[in-house]
């Protein structure tokens, strides 16, 4: 049986990772339609495009990094 | 030196107007010129070729649309234009008969659907052997000549129902049958057999004709008409494969005579002078000036103006570096006041992307695939990024060394690989520390080179936030050494100082808004983690991948062919192919994502960590009269 605790710590790291993918992806859902429409607009922007949707992906590797820092400082599998 | 950019010299040509042909074929000789619209005097008028050339042009493109053709020739050495004008007319005629056998091939076609009608309605009739006139002259009688729909019998037996007499001829074919029957019971005949048959109309034939030979007559004309048809679409389907390079090159020639004829359009014009202006380099304006005044026969003037404003951007580098231009230029350009980047790029572009993709066996494998691409593409972009690929994989293949990686394993075929930092499990935050100490190497260059450009143009209050940014990043890698290290360096009372010191400086150098920025340096240095968690995330697909059961399937069948169990082996040999299979696609799918992933996100740390620090582009492209 997983303690409470370390289902908290779990579900905390999930958390923190959910919410940067998601905003991750609502960035490059918009970015992606932007670019679409700048692309039927403009040849030759393929290579821009692909950096801008590649910009918000900051996001979601800072939620990586807090779901580390969660798991590797308050204990659970990520410690050991 | 190689981080400047070449010279420029904004040159000015003033020449007589009964020379401008002369003057604009010397432009286009020398090539590397960068026109720019005169404003001097009023605009100038298109050579008197012009009108010509374009005609021809739109011919001949209109001509490679209808026909497919899809080639783009270098231009190479011109042909004199009389001869390419004389030989597009030529074209035009060749197009125009074209057209007249399209027109006839247009009537073969309309002749071969009458024909196959025609055959149509003769093939039943083939085998009759009553004559066709036959059906015409009888008089009391009234045949007809059914088409069965289903069963003999059935009309056989509709027949027999009939209240009349009826006389039936069967055909050679089953399914045809001919009926006589008295002239007054046509209708009723037709009436009851309808369910089961279908009356065929008679063909119409001259009177020397039989159904036989009138089938034979139709079916050698359309022969002969299938035949006619298919050499003259064979001639039209020639013609285009023989003449697509033909035509092409006309055109790519006519194409830079007309470039060459509407120069003009740019240039200024007095009442009896032309006047030029553009951009050459500097090392370059002398030919430029010799070449005019020698076809002028001195009569011009060639003038040097010693400015940068406006002039485009030609960048300078050797070839090893040069690889990497393609990245500056997708940026954006430098302008005049600025360095030229792509040195920096080229050193540090490669060594985060190693860091990022590490792994012995990529690494080999990127540098493969660089290597093939390299010989492929001749020159242009793929060369570049094949050779960029090449310098990358390398330090991928460094960099595997150091976290001690072979495709996701620790050892390469059982030898064992000794890392030096584990990018999993403890070796996670070490990788952490380390990815932030090359993001703080990194802004810290891009803003000491920030300060010296700003140094060397006067801005020395820019120049010193630069250098304040500079002590404020000191001081928070101090405070992540004090935290996660303290035995390293534990002085929180300095680290305040350089804070308020930097912050201070910052204030007075720069004003709130750099204040307000502070953040925005601390969100760029964390950025650079992209580099561990990316490296994570390539680690764990390529182990996701090992755990394919490949090698216990190969040793399943080794273990069945040393005891001579043939069937073991039988069974085994399917399941070891497959998992092979999906082994090779798996490693293939992480190789790819791993080369776009390392490569779009170091291209990132650059464009927007990096280069904020002391770039800003917006460089007016070099456009050449004509790439040599």
């Amino acid at each position: 049986m997983v303690d409470i605790s370390t289902a908290g710590v779990a579900l905390g790291a999930a958390g923190a990772l959910a919410a940067g993918a998601l905003a991750t992806a609502w960035a490059q859902s918009t970015i992606g339609a932007a670019a679409m429409g700048m692309m039927a607009e403009k040849d030759g922007k393929e290579g821009q495009v692909l950096l801008y949707l590649a910009l918000p992906e900051t996001m979601v590797i800072l939620g990586f990094v807090v779901a580390f820092l969660i798991i590797s400082s308050l204990g659970g599998a990520g410690a050991k | 030196m190689v981080l400047k950019l070449e010279p420029m010299t904004k040159a000015r040509v003033i020449c007589m107007q009964a020379d401008t042909a002369r003057v604009v074929d010397a432009l286009y000789d020398f090539g590397t010129i960068h026109l720019t619209r005169s404003r001097q005097g009023t605009p100038g008028t298109p050579l008197q070729e012009f009108r010509e050339i374009s005609e021809e042009l739109i011919f001949l493109r209109a001509t490679e649309k209808a026909l497919g053709i899809r080639l783009t020739p270098e231009a190479g050495n011109l042909e004199p234009r009389e001869r390419l004008v004389t030989e597009s007319k030529k074209v035009r005629e060749e197009i125009e008969e074209l057209k007249r056998n399209e027109a006839q091939l247009a009537e073969y076609r309309a002749l071969m659907a009458q024909l196959k009608a025609r055959i149509a309605e003769l093939k039943p009739f083939e085998n009759l052997s009553v004559r066709p006139t036959t059906f015409s002259q009888a008089k009391t009688l009234s045949l007809h000549y059914f088409e069965l729909k289903s069963n003999r019998k059935e009309f056989e037996k509709d027949l027999a129902k009939l209240p009349i007499k009826t006389l039936f001829v069967t055909s050679d074919r089953p399914e045809y049958a001919l009926v006589a029957v008295g002239t007054a019971k046509k209708a009723l005949l037709l009436e009851k057999t309808a369910k089961h048959a279908v009356e065929l109309a008679i063909p119409t034939l001259t009177e020397r004709e039989s159904f036989a030979s009138a089938l034979a007559g139709s079916t050698g004309e359309l022969e002969r008409v299938e035949r006619d048809a298919a050499k003259l679409a064979g001639r039209q389907a020639a013609y285009s494969v023989k003449n697509a390079s033909r035509i092409a090159r006309l055109r790519c020639q006519l194409e830079e005579y007309g470039k060459k004829a509407e120069l003009p359009n740019r240039f200024g014009r007095t009442q009896a002078l032309e006047i030029i202006e553009g951009w050459v380099t500097s090392r370059k304006f002398k030919e430029l000036e010799r070449k005019i005044l020698e076809v002028t026969k001195n009569k011009a003037t060639v003038e040097a103006h010693a400015t940068k404003k406006n002039a485009p951007t030609v960048l300078k580098n050797p070839p090893l570096v040069r690889r990497f231009e393609f990245m500056v230029r997708f940026f954006s350009l430098p302008n005049q006041a600025e360095y030229d980047p792509t040195l920096f790029i080229s050193i540090t572009f490669p060594i985060i992307f190693g860091m990022i993709f590490g792994d012995i066996g990529y690494g080999l494998l990127t540098m493969a695939l660089a290597s093939f691409l390299y010989l492929k593409a001749q020159k242009g972009f793929w060369r570049h990024l094949a050779g960029m690929m090449l310098l990358s994989g390398f330090f991928t293949t460094v960099w595997g060394f150091v976290f001690g990686e072979f495709m996701g394993v620790e050892d390469i075929f059982g030898y064992e690989l000794h890392a030096i930092i584990h990018r999993t499990g403890h070796g996670v935050p070490i990788l952490m520390v380390a990815a932030l100490l090359v993001g703080v190497i990194h802004l810290g260059f891009g803003l000491a080179v920030g300060a010296y450009t700003n140094w060397r143009h006067g801005h020395k209050s820019h120049a010193y936030a630069k250098m304040s940014w500079i002590v404020l990043e000191a001081a928070f890698l101090l405070a992540g050494i004090n935290l996660f290290a303290p035995y390293i360096f534990n002085s929180p009372a300095i680290i305040i100082a350089l804070v308020i010191a930097s912050v201070v400086a910052l204030y007075k150098f720069e004003g709130v808004p750099a204040v307000v920025e502070i953040p925005g340096l601390l969100s760029n240095l964390l950025s650079y983690l992209r580099i561990m968690a990316l490296g994570l995330s390539g680690v764990i697909l390529a182990q996701i991948v090992n755990q394919i059961p490949f090698k216990s399937s190969l040793e399943s069948i080794i273990t069945s062919a040393t005891a001579g169990d043939l069937t073991g082996v039988a069974i085994g040999i399917l399941p070891a192919i497959f998992f092979g299979v999906v082994l090779i696609l798996g490693h293939a799918v992480a190789l790819g994502l791993g080369l776009f992933e390392a490569g779009i996100q170091s291209l990132r740390l650059h464009y927007v960590e990096f280069f904020s620090k002391f770039y800003h582009g917006g460089g007016i492209p070099f456009v050449p009269l004509r790439e040599k």
